[in-house]
């Protein structure tokens, strides 16, 4: 209240204060008054910049539709048989686990005929239809190759 | 077997498809043509200019870039995209251009891990696709790349239909 520090009160009197009442002072050694104009006008751009900038990295960095990681990458946990029922405590938190995409295609899409299966049948009809080698999704996935 | 039996059927105003036992085939159109009416319209500007502008030798350099780019558009614009599903055979994804030209992509059954409805982000919004993930490749083949019809009716029909011929022994 009352108290401004040094540094913006400098640049004011840098940048208002005409030149013969400084050098009456004594001052006559400081920068050029184009940079009390300059500085302020390249912080606003700078501002606008990182505003689009920010935006086209992010832009640049979402995957194409190919890309394997729109769907996966080396740090999923991937689920490949339903939890087991044996004897847990009724409020066990199971361990978290990422949903192959096939077995999430088939929730969403559902054939009709799906509808009577039980989770354990569910997801083993679903999670493979293909040897796990071959399979990028499981085991041999790294990105970029 | 005659031509009429493997028709093409329309089921919405943008899928159809062509069906045989073992075989079936999902096409969608987009309604590109060569000359609409923004076509038209953008040549009668380009001849008026150049009449009127007859005396400027460097705007014969403008409307000649904005012809070719014309051209150029015309020749990338898609006209349709389809999907054919042979049971124990394959898959093939094609696009054709409004040129005629088609460019297809085959993939064989033992080389199909999945068909999958995925959904991704474009520039400004999710858009839904369909995928095939092929093994010994290190990403997924896009069907209807370029037209992305929208999820219901068009991606879930092509997803059951061909899923049923790749993914099932017996006939639906």
């Amino acid at each position: 209240m009352g108290y401004f520090s040094p540094p913006p009160g400098i640049y004011l009197i840098w940048a208002y204060v005409p030149d013969e009442v400084l050098h009456s002072l004594g001052i006559t050694y400081y920068p050029s008054r184009y940079w009390a104009l300059a500085i302020p006008v390249w912080i606003m751009t700078l501002v606008w910049f990182v505003f689009i900038s920010f935006m086209s990295i992010n832009l640049m960095n979402t995957a194409p539709f190919d890309s394997f990681t729109c769907i996966t990458d080396e740090h999923a946990n991937v689920l490949t048989s339903a939890p087991s029922q044996k004897d847990h405590p009724e409020d066990y938190i199971p361990e978290l686990h990422d949903i192959p995409i096939s077995v999430v295609n088939a929730m969403l899409y559902q054939d009709e005929a799906e509808e009577g299966l039980s989770d354990q049948a569910f997801v083993e009809a679903h999670s493979m239809t293909h040897d796990a080698e071959e399979w990028p999704l499981f085991g041999n996935f790294s990105l970029g190759s | 077997m005659s031509p009429s039996q493997y028709s093409l059927n329309p089921l919405t105003n943008e899928l159809s498809y062509r069906a045989l036992p073992g075989v079936r085939e999902y096409v969608v159109h987009s309604d590109a043509q060569i000359w609409s009416i923004t076509s038209i319209a953008f040549l009668t500007l380009c001849a008026i200019f150049s009449y009127v502008m007859r005396d400027i030798v460097y705007m014969r350099w403008v409307i000649g870039c904005a012809l070719a780019a014309w051209v150029w558009i015309k020749f990338n614009t898609v006209k349709e995209e389809s999907i054919l599903a042979v049971r124990n055979v394959g898959v093939q994804v094609k696009t054709t251009y409004l040129s005629g030209r088609s460019v297809s992509q085959f993939i064989e059954r033992s080389r199909v891990c999945d068909i999958i409805i995925h959904e991704a982000i474009t520039m400004w919004q999710v858009k839904f696709y369909m995928a095939i993930i092929t093994a010994k490749q290190d990403k997924m083949t896009v069907v209807f790349e370029h037209l992305l019809p929208p999820l219901n009716p068009t991606l879930i029909t092509v997803y059951h239909g061909a899923r049923s011929m790749i993914f099932s022994d017996t006939n639906p």
